[in-house]
């Protein structure tokens, strides 16, 4: 296009590049210089009240030998990529009821799966501990209905609880970009392949699912970042020892005020995300999420 | 959209703006006049004496409340003198507050009614640093085994109560590092605030340790340790008084006492920060909350035990029986009240190990 004309747009350095000016001055203001700060936090060492300017791996190597640093990074990834399954599981069979057999439901439908996440995140978390408590609704329901002889504690304050707080707080970040994916699939190739004669699974293994590939693995991007950085239900709903790496960040800030090793968590879950991305990226998840 | 609805929007958004900028230009005209923002534990700001205070002084009190004096802590820091006027220090923030250089040596004469303090907290080691004072008490009181009667038949006589078989997953714990004190003191270590490594990686971690499965929940504020007795979730605790009156006041079956093997405690100090424009209002808050109706109005909201005698003619007897005004020197000797802890990232790094071991 350019050779048609003979030469290069005379603007096309200034301009061309003086466009990205505005957004760069914004991400680097508000995203790369505070992320550089928080993140060089992590090879400074802190002593008593202060925090020394002198470089350090010291951070890292408490992280490395503290049985409940360790244990809590395994614990967060695990917990994370179960929640991250469990709404995979439940979420499928949502999206693909939305997009192929709702009909004329499908908006109001949509708009139930949306609707508790314009309610706050808290008074969610919090029903599940009603919900589930000693003297919850489903203890209630089941003592009356003959199941147990009296409320058990087994429901509430554990990982099962928590678990089960975190896949209903992130179901709808799964659901809908599956649904925008189911969408986009060609119907056309469905009935290709039920044509030429491959078997409804089939069908869907070597069809649907590669094509609908990206949308999933962007849901299970956002629920398992989601998951990986909370710490309010851990709190609120996890019982003594369910605590997960944002309450580590949380007491490292917060309790102890010592910011190295907070951000030396912080670098570490967010290599770990950044792995994570790039590898998804190069399957086109980005552009589904 | 039609051009109706359009203006229609566009008047909404016209005037939400206007109310939004209002809004913004009401506050600079509030810090012209005396405006005194406090940090400090839930209670010790209440309308019930912050009411009176204002009208008598024209000032206005914004009260933020923390849970931890981490938290006081944190929001100090991050602030530099900027956010806040006072704090309510207990005795483990306020060395670290002055270590930090973030609180103002204060002037006494400007506190004339702390000559009416008790003997005990004129110029405390607390909150008194290189000979100056630095802070000026508000309260104090002791760390209770709180427990449902219906669930104990005799009154606990020793903390070990909390790790029998029978109270397996019904106990609650602070999710505070300072709560390792109270190991040591359970196991008689004699300086509890002095631990180095090795007894805390030690004796301490091997009777901190066998708790977790005793504990159903940590609680991280009073309002939420009284939540977990109400709901029938948890039998005993280490709390405050302040859950005991709340329970109490909600005729919920309750005890506390404080065990044979002693127990800690905290004095809360006010405590200048460092940059603030409005130590005069500071002063006068500081001199009003030691007169005793502001006393008696902050111990019933709170349940915290004065530290000015000028409560004590609107006391009735048993009141001063209770909170043990007769014999202040014995009991208050019998609490190893919080000290700032030096080494305190070992307390946190042990204390994570037991929450996520």
């Amino acid at each position: 296009m350019l050779g048609k004309r003979g030469s290069r747009p005379a603007g096309r350095t200034w301009g061309f590049w003086g466009t990205f000016l505005p957004p760069f001055l914004w991400l680097s203001g508000f995203y790369l210089v505070p992320l550089g700060v928080l993140l060089s936090y992590a090879f400074l060492r802190h002593e008593y009240v202060t925090i020394l300017p002198e470089f350090t791996w010291d951070n890292f190597h408490q992280i490395a030998q503290g049985v409940g640093y360790r244990h809590t990074l395994l614990r967060t990834v695990g917990v994370a990529s179960l929640v991250t399954l469990i709404d995979l599981i439940l979420a499928f069979p949502a999206a693909y009821c939305l997009a192929f057999q709702a009909g004329r439901f499908k908006g109001l439908l949509s708009l139930l799966i949306l609707l508790p996440l314009w309610s706050s995140y808290l008074v969610r978390v919090f029903a599940w501990r009603i919900i589930l408590g000693t003297n919850g609704i489903l203890n209630s329901l089941l003592v009356t209905l003959g199941v147990l002889e009296q409320p058990s504690p087994w429901f509430l304050y554990n990982l099962f609880s928590m678990t089960v707080t975190l896949c209903y707080v992130w179901l709808p970040f799964m659901v809908l970009p599956l649904v925008t994916a189911l969408e986009r699939l060609p119907r056309r190739l469905l009935e290709a392949a039920a044509d030429l004669g491959a078997a409804p699974w089939q069908g869907f293994r070597q069809v649907t699912l590669p094509l609908v590939l990206p949308g999933l693995l962007a849901g299970c991007l956002s629920v398992f970042s989601l998951t990986l950085g909370d710490y309010i239900t851990p709190t609120l709903i996890g019982g003594s020892g369910d605590i997960l790496v944002g309450n580590l960040v949380a007491s490292q800030f917060g309790v102890a005020a010592n910011w190295p090793l907070g951000s030396a968590f912080a670098v570490l879950m967010l290599g770990l995300l950044f792995t994570l991305m790039v590898f998804l990226a190069r399957r086109g998840v980005l552009e589904n999420l | 959209m039609s051009s109706k609805q359009r203006g229609a929007v566009g008047l909404a958004l016209v005037i939400g703006i206007a109310l939004f900028l209002w809004g913004l230009g009401g506050r600079p005209a509030l810090a012209d006049t005396c405006t005194l923002r406090i940090l400090g534990w839930e209670g010790y700001m209440d309308r019930s004496f912050v009411q009176p205070f204002e009208q008598e002084t024209g000032c206005k009190v914004i009260a933020t409340y923390a849970g931890s004096s981490d938290e006081m802590y944190a929001k100090i820091r991050a602030g530099k003198g900027k956010t806040y006027d006072l704090v309510t220090a207990s005795g483990d923030l306020t060395k670290r507050l002055y270590d930090s250089g973030l609180v103002e040596p204060l002037n006494l004469s400007r506190v004339p009614h702390v000559q009416d303090l008790f003997p005990l907290f004129d110029k405390p080691p607390y909150n008194t640093f290189a000979g100056r004072p630095y802070g000026v008490s508000i309260a104090w009181g002791p760390d209770f085994l709180i427990y449902d009667t219906t669930a104990f038949e005799q009154t606990p006589t020793s903390w070990k109560v909390l790790y029998q078989p029978e109270l397996r997953g019904k106990v609650s714990l602070p999710d505070y590092p300072i709560f390792t004190a109270d190991i040591a003191l359970w196991q008689g270590t004699p300086d509890i605030y002095d631990l180095d490594d090795a007894a805390l990686q030690g004796p301490i971690r091997d009777h901190l340790f066998p708790l977790r499965p005793q504990v159903r929940k940590f609680w991280s504020s009073q309002g939420e340790l009284a939540q977990l007795f109400l709901n029938k979730e948890i039998t005993a605790a280490w709390g405050w008084p302040v859950t005991l009156e709340e329970l109490k006041r909600a005729d919920f079956p309750v005890g506390a006492t404080i065990p044979q093997e002693g127990t800690t405690g905290w004095s809360d100090s006010w405590m200048l920060i460092k940059g603030s424009k409005q130590a005069d209002t500071a002063y006068r808050w500081m001199n009003y909350m030691l007169t005793g109706p502001a006393q008696k109005q902050m111990t019933e909201v709170t349940g915290y035990w004065p530290v000015s005698q000028q409560i004590l003619p609107l006391l009735s007897a048993a009141q001063r029986r209770d909170w043990h005004l007769d014999d202040l020197q014995d009991y208050y000797s019998n609490i190893h009240f919080w000290e700032t802890v030096p080494n305190y990232d070992e307390w946190v790094a042990l204390w994570n190990d037991f929450r996520g071991q």
